[in-house]
């Protein structure tokens, strides 16, 4: 399969959908699962094949426009995909526990949201990236709208007005790298960038790192970003927390080794990730709704990948890459399982947490959150230490020592919320679990394990996705069509 | 005497500084305006501003436009069509985005009856 | 379901027939770890420990219906806890360490008396300490490129001074704060005495050893005493470090000794002085002598068995009446007579009085001190020891002793034979190790050649060599044994003479006859004159509380004022980003 149907399907299900709305809600569930089922088992399928692949568009690259699949790539397709398929799931019990929704409003936007972030992570052409960057944003605008409400509206315009600044900085990057060189190739542009007169090149650099910073929620720029967790749906959230937040992050990291800016921007990056980091774990402790808090939970852990990815030695990137793909489960995990109870309770309060009584969704939430916490045998663990044995690698213990003692404040809310459930003295209710819910997070809490006990699983993607990003002339290879 | 603006850097000039005026009321415009719809216009200048920059450079004196018709036989003496083709994805972009915003704006405007965005603030803790 | 659980615990001795090398499994992880699981003297001999301890528990928890989870979560401690004692790396170390704070945590949480507060205290001082001794292991990582203990210990004599004294900082401190010395110790009370009332058994006599497992595995193992002599200077006998070590172990054991006999639940009374106990085990445990090693690994031993039994004790009692305080008990003695006589056993072991195994351990820990020359040392452990006797009394009067405080107590039953029979093999135990302390010595001989130190003498099963002569524990029980015997006879002859007739409400006091609701029971208002001593009302007054409360406030002042910056302007939010750029811009292009 060319890896163009990677963004053509999910674009001609999202245009289907209408029709398939007409054949009745079995078949547009069912069609979304069908799509996202195809396009994980094919993401499967490329596990078995060398790296990379390359589908070029019409003309060969560097002229044309052409998709590439390295290692790096593979790690966030198997991510994306699996994570549509759960949120595909899961949207069954949804629509069916909340009835005269509008379904194909949703299933368009979530198809092409897919269709969007698998698109900037293929790529290999930054105008190109660029036009998946919006239809992501854009996608994700309406998604973060979906409900209508006056939170939900303030959510996407808020988003929407970010979205905005982003694509302006962004575009003017574009603009000025081809005034400079005069392609939009990546492969082209990592060749010839550094022969770019330094001023130039530093505000190129500016404003791609303003850009994608702002979208990939940094510190001086996300305080929008809570707000948007705040009004948006928990499956949504589950989504940009999984999908969409790890799509930017991917172009952020993509882009700063490929330009070879690792050497100069690393200690800036580092810094800003520990600031994000400190900052949001800090805040959250404060937050009395629930959703809220795990926006600044996932920003911290944000803060962390930026840290650790930034620093250039394959032993911490390919932790963080571990820790990014056990984070983007756990944070799906505790998403969907809020859904769950927040339908219930019709209310987003911390105390929810107290009040729900079921043993199914109080040991998955647990394990989500030990996850998160680094805490083994869960896969989280298995991330952090690998993150700081990379870091002591490098004798950088100022670094081990912030993490270490941040994490000390995140554990606080964590563990507050964990006593909150098993706090016997408050009155619990308990909530209905569809069957599918059922089995979408035991699946998710099960990998959880399996990564935590078992993770050379996972760590042979991550040492892959660990030398594509940092050794690319592979990739390089590719994007510049020698030796096709 | 109008010879003088018909060379390319004049034009270029031209355009630099016009399109730097027109960011920086779209700048402007961003930095005090809080209306939802004063924003999203003054977004509109400056991405309006950006295309003009960028196509501008690309012209030069003398070149035709890339458009295959009965002026254009060889492929030499034209304009680069790749920035052409950028910009109108990108204008097709700002303009699916502006729509999408304005909706939103109708939307919330119906349901609250302000279009402030510096008075949207129920998303707090 | 608790005999099943019974059965599994019972499993891990399969593995663990020998004391030494019995076991040695490695178990590839990813590339770079690997888990590996080998049996050393010293791991075998916390591993029994902890397989002893977890098998009396789980009878006595017979008497109890307990969920299937509870035991689950208990079994799963005691795999960690095997895991802990039995790794050969500190991944693995760390992976039982910290699924060991975890499955406490959540057998805690099912306890009645349970809050919020005593909760987090418990679970963020756990985790400081396993993300301080994370942060060792990866510091020691990046020095020998490994994770295994002897590959760290190879490479830690090159590693340059500063990062020694950091290991040995944020290793001393990880496991400071699970064995509660004082400064530490601010969650150890409050869980105590909050956990499940047979669970708190588990965690002191089990989980708090865990740390004392940890400090001889670094100072013995990992660093040596050797290695600590050279970095930190020889100071008379011992160490500079175990000196320094030995004042921090004695303050613990003497504030922690008064504050106990203040307490009035029973409970917090144990807590404090598992506290104070585990102080001398510190104190004595870098002193980098054999007979140190001896006196904290003796006392370990000594200190599971009877804090396993008294707590076993206590949680019957509590059960019995439901009362868990010392002003709601006493008079039990008629009522609850078995369970009175252990408690004496129990707290005679405590006391350190002979002829029990409390003796022997107490009498290798001074002869520690003697040998090291150590004197204010020695005079600080003879103080906080005689000051045990007060809370000591305090337990047996305030429980057993005395008028009862309430009608309800009168009627108590003696209590189930599920808690009585661990508390009998526990008591025999106890009168095993005073009287074959020789044999104690032959177990621990290995482990002391493991710390390549030098081995103890011992005549026989019954006599352990010291400083100050042999110590024979044989002949000092049977003369006990004789003596008490003789004396049991005499009263008893008395007894018989003598009338009991009398009632308690037979006495008046200026004038007033007391009711059935005057309460005669003094025990429990027993140790508060101490707040009249001067000194000891300054450490009385003292408490780490304060430091710890004003560090949760201002980390919510923080918190408070970084979510003001979240406060959703989206308008300001876009010019702080386009400053952002600005400022950036500026700096970069210069």
């Amino acid at each position: 399969m060319s890896l163009g149907y990677y963004f053509l399907l999910p674009v001609i299900f999202s245009f289907l959908t209408p029709y398939f709305k007409k054949l009745g809600s079995f078949t547009l569930r069912g069609s979304t699962i069908l799509l996202m089922l195809i396009l994980f088992l094919q993401t499967l399928a490329y596990t078995g094949v060398t790296l990379p692949q390359i589908s070029e568009f019409s003309l060969k690259p560097p002229l044309g426009i052409a998709f590439i699949l390295d290692g790096y790539s593979l790690l966030f397709l198997l991510i994306f995909t699996f994570s549509a398929l759960i949120v595909s799931f899961y949207m069954v019990w949804f629509f069916k526990a909340n009835k005269g929704r509008d379904e194909a409003r949703f299933y368009v936007f979530f198809n092409m949201l897919i269709a969007g972030s698998i698109g900037m992570i293929l790529s290999c052409d930054i105008f190109n990236l660029y036009i998946f960057f919006e239809i992501t944003g854009i996608c994700s605008y309406a998604l973060s709208a979906y409900n209508k409400d006056k939170l939900g509206l303030e959510s996407g315009i808020k988003y929407l007005i970010i979205g905005l600044i982003a694509s302006i900085f962004i575009v003017f990057a574009i603009m000025l790298i081809y005034l400079q060189i005069g392609t939009v190739n990546l492969g082209l542009i990592a060749q010839r960038f550094g022969q770019i007169d330094p001023k130039i090149s530093v505000l190129i650099v500016l404003m791609l790192f303003i850009g994608f910073g702002t979208k990939a929620e940094l510190f001086p720029m996300n305080f929008w970003a809570p707000d948007i967790y705040q009004g948006s749906m928990a499956s949504v959230n589950g989504l940009f927390s999984s999908v969409v937040a790890k799509a930017y992050l991917f172009v952020f990291f993509h882009l700063f080794y490929l330009f070879g800016l690792n050497s100069k921007y690393m200690l800036f990056v580092m810094v800003i990730g520990a600031i994000t980091f400190l900052v949001s774990e800090f805040t959250a402790l404060n937050q009395t709704n629930i959703k809220r808090l795990f926006a600044y939970s996932t920003l911290g852990q944000l803060g962390i990948l930026f840290m650790a990815l930034s620093t250039n030695s394959s032993a911490t990137v390919s932790g963080a890459l571990f820790h990014l793909t056990s984070h983007s489960i756990s944070k799906l995990l505790i998403f969907l399982a809020l859904g769950i109870l927040i339908h219930k309770f019709k209310s987003a309060k911390i105390d929810i947490l107290g009040n729900f009584k079921s043993g199914f969704l109080t040991i998955v939430l647990a394990i989500g959150f030990l996850s998160i916490l680094g805490i083994p045998p869960f896969s989280g663990f298995v991330g952090k230490i690998l993150i700081l044995k990379g870091f002591a690698l490098t004798q950088n213990y100022a670094a081990i020592a912030f993490i270490l003692l941040v994490s000390i404040v995140e554990a606080v809310y964590f563990f507050r919320l964990t006593a909150m459930m098993l706090d016997k003295k408050r009155t619990k209710i308990s909530v209905p679990i569809g069957f599918a819910n059922y089995v979408v997070l035991s699946v998710l809490a099960v990998l959880i394990v399996l990564f935590g006990v078992y993770p050379s699983l996972l760590t042979h993607y991550t040492d892959l996705a660990t030398n594509a990003l940092l050794h690319p002339t592979n990739y390089l290879n590719y994007a510049l069509g020698v030796g096709l | 005497m109008l010879e003088f603006f018909n060379s390319t850097q004049t034009i270029h000039t031209i355009i630099i500084i016009g399109s730097m005026c027109l960011f920086f009321i779209g700048f402007y415009g961003i930095a005090t305006q809080k209306n939802l719809v004063k924003v999203l216009v003054s977004f509109d200048i400056m991405e309006s501003a950006l295309f003009l920059f960028f196509i501008g450079l690309h012209y030069q004196v003398g070149l035709v436009a890339p458009i295959v018709d009965s002026n254009l036989k060889t492929f030499t003496n034209m304009v680069d069509p790749v920035p052409q083709a950028m910009i109108l994805t990108t204008i097709v972009i700002g303009l699916a985005v502006l729509a999408l915003g304005l909706s939103f704006g109708i939307e919330y405007y119906k349901l609250t009856g302000r279009n402030d965005i510096s008075k949207m603030n129920e998303l707090r803790d | 379901m608790n005999s099943i659980f019974l059965l599994l615990n019972l499993l891990p001795i399969l593995f663990l027939y020998q004391f030494e090398g019995a076991l040695h499994v490695s178990l590839p992880l990813t590339n770079e770890f690997t888990l590996s699981l080998i049996q050393t003297p010293l791991g075998s001999f916390f591993a029994y420990l902890s397989l002893i301890s977890f098998l009396l528990v789980t009878i006595a928890q017979k008497s109890k219906k307990l969920s299937f989870s509870y035991y689950a979560l208990q079994f799963l401690l005691s795999l960690a806890m095997l895991a802990i004692v039995l790794a050969g790396d500190f991944i693995t170390f760390f992976i039982g360490w910290e699924i060991m704070t975890w499955s406490s945590y959540f057998i805690i949480s099912k306890s009645n008396n349970m809050n919020i507060k005593s909760l987090q205290k418990y679970i963020l001082f756990s985790l400081a300490s396993a993300f301080s001794l994370i942060a060792g292991i990866v510091i020691a990582y990046s020095f020998a490129n490994s994770f295994d203990f002897v590959a760290i210990s190879n490479s830690f004599e090159s590693m340059p001074f500063n990062i020694k004294v950091a290991l040995i900082v944020l290793f001393s401190l990880s496991f400071f704060t699970k064995a509660g010395v004082i400064g530490l110790h601010y969650w150890v009370v409050d869980t105590y005495s909050k956990a499940p009332d047979l669970f708190s058994s588990i965690l002191s006599a089990v989980m708090s050893k865990m740390g004392i497992y940890g400090l001889f595995l670094i100072y013995g193992n990992i660093i040596g005493y050797h290695e600590l002599k050279i970095m930190f200077g020889t100071m008379l006998n011992g160490t500079d470090f175990g000196y320094v070590l030995a004042w921090i172990g004695v303050a613990t054991s003497i504030i922690a000794t008064f504050k106990a006999i203040t307490q009035d639940e029973v409970k917090k009374l144990l807590a404090y002085s598992s506290i104070a106990q585990l102080g001398y085990i510190v104190a004595v445990i870098g002193f980098g002598t054999s007979y140190g090693v001896a006196g904290a690994m003796y006392h370990t031993l000594i200190h599971t068995i009877i804090k396993l039994l008294l707590f076993i004790n206590v949680a019957a009692i509590v059960a019995q009446t439901g009362k868990n305080k010392f002003s709601e008990l006493g008079g039990l003695i008629y009522r609850t007579p078995v369970s009175f006589v252990m408690l004496l056993i129990g707290i005679i072991g405590l006391a350190g009085m002979p002829p029990l195994g409390g003796f022997a351990s107490k009498f290798m820990m001074y002869n520690a001190a003697i040998d090291t020359k150590f004197a204010l040392i020695l005079i600080g452990m003879l103080f906080s020891g005689a000051a045990s006797f007060l809370y000591c009394y305090k337990l047996v009067y305030g429980i057993y002793l005395g008028h009862p405080t309430s009608k309800s107590l009168e009627s108590t039953k003696e209590v189930s034979i599920h808690y009585l029979i661990p508390q009998i093999i526990l008591a025999l135990l106890l009168v095993l190790t005073g009287a074959f302390p020789g044999a104690f010595i032959k177990v621990i001989n290995p482990i002391l050649k493991e710390f390549s130190l030098s081995t103890i003498g011992y005549d026989g099963l019954g006599v352990m060599q010291s400083a100050v002569g042999n110590f024979n524990g044989f002949f000092i029980i049977s003369a006990f044994v004789v003596i008490f015997l003789l004396i049991l006879l005499l009263i008893w002859r008395i007894k018989s003479k003598a009338k009991n007739n009398l009632n308690r409400f037979d006495i008046s006091y200026c004038g007033e006859v007391p009711t059935a609701d005057t309460s005669l029971h003094y025990g429990y208002g027993f140790g508060t004159e101490l707040y009249r001593i001067k000194f000891v009302n300054a450490i009385l007054k003292r408490s780490s509380s304060h430091f710890y409360e004003s560090l949760a406030t201002q980390t919510k002042k923080t918190s408070e004022l970084f979510s003001r910056m979240y406060y959703g302007n989206i308008h300001n939010t876009m010019i702080i980003i386009l400053l952002f750029f600005s400022a950036l811009f500026f700096l970069g292009v210069n």
